[in-house]
């Protein structure tokens, strides 16, 4: 393959070379910081995937051993699956975490745990229970948000949760049941999806409800989807060990 | 810019493209370890919350 080289015409090259050479500089360095700014741009992105994942599963691993080695093996204090023994004592602080949730829909292995909080600190290491909002189990309503990209994706599934599903909150004392009711699509600043009656701040509650939240679209911060389910059981806790075994 | 920085390393051609490496390195972690965990706070790529 024949190789051309062009050579400037010793007038015009001259000429070229003497107007021509700064203004190929500076566009030479602007080309290079554009390809410096997308290289650093990807690697960002390469950050939000696996980065915060891996940030994420650490901090996971942490919280849960908290848990663990904090709550009784599962039937000390009464045998599994007998009825709540009394009102779960717990004990709410920042950053903490207080309980498991498990959605069997999403695999045998899914679990995280929940902390208190839904700010960026909280949920890039977990799932949060959103301050001000009831406990698990408590008539009125338990929410809990997640991310649904970054930090391990822990409710990337959320809007594929079928009507029926069953989710599942350990605490120390108890294992609590929600099934899922529905999910709708809400805006970011819906605080009325947090009202113990949902949409009816001044009602009083009579049911035990869960909602949980997640971004929608994934990699946005337009929309927000939200699962609602009502408590179906409440039963001394019986398996969040055995969970943490398996992990 | 890096033509600037290539002539500026010191060694030949295997000692200035150690140098590249050992300095792009350090930049990515800089960058990893450092400036995105803080830029993630202020991007919202995932808004997960609901909040008035």
């Amino acid at each position: 393959m024949p190789v051309t080289k062009r050579y400037y015409s010793t007038t015009l090259g001259d000429h070229l070379v003497d107007t021509g050479k700064p203004v190929r500089t500076v566009i030479r360095g602007l080309g290079q910081l554009l390809v410096t700014i997308g290289a650093m741009t990807l690697l960002f992105v390469a950050y939000l995937i696996w980065g915060t994942a891996l940030r994420a599963g650490d901090a996971q691993h942490q919280l849960s051993n908290e848990l663990n080695n904090e709550w009784p093996a599962a039937g000390a204090a009464g045998h599994a699956g007998a009825p709540a023994p009394r009102p779960d004592l717990i004990h709410l602080v920042t950053g903490q975490p207080f309980a498991f949730i498990r959605i069997p829909a999403f695999g045998a292995h899914w679990r995280f745990t929940i902390i208190q909080g839904t700010a960026l600190a909280q949920l890039n290491v977990s799932p949060g229970h959103v301050p001000g909002t009831q406990l698990p189990g408590q008539v009125g309503n338990f929410a809990v948000a997640g991310h649904r990209v970054t930090a391990g994706n822990p409710f990337w599934s959320l809007p594929s949760l079928q009507n029926g599903a069953l989710v599942y909150i350990d605490t120390k004392a108890s294992t609590y049941i929600y099934q899922v009711t529905g999910q709708r699509a809400v805006w970011p600043a819906d605080t009325a999806v947090l009202d113990p009656v949902p949409g009816h701040p001044w009602q009083r509650a009579t049911e035990r409800m869960i909602t949980l939240i997640t971004c929608d679209p994934a990699w946005t911060g337009t929309h927000r989807v939200i699962v609602t389910g009502v408590l179906v059981s409440a039963a001394a806790r019986s398996s969040a060990p055995a969970a943490a075994a398996a992990r | 810019m890096y033509g600037w920085l290539w002539r500026k390393l010191p060694g030949g051609t295997g000692g200035k493209t150690a140098w590249t490496v050992l300095i792009a390195a350090v930049i990515a972690a800089a960058l990893w370890f450092g400036v995105f965990p803080w830029l993630q706070l202020h991007v919202p790529v995932d808004g997960s919350a609901i909040n008035g």
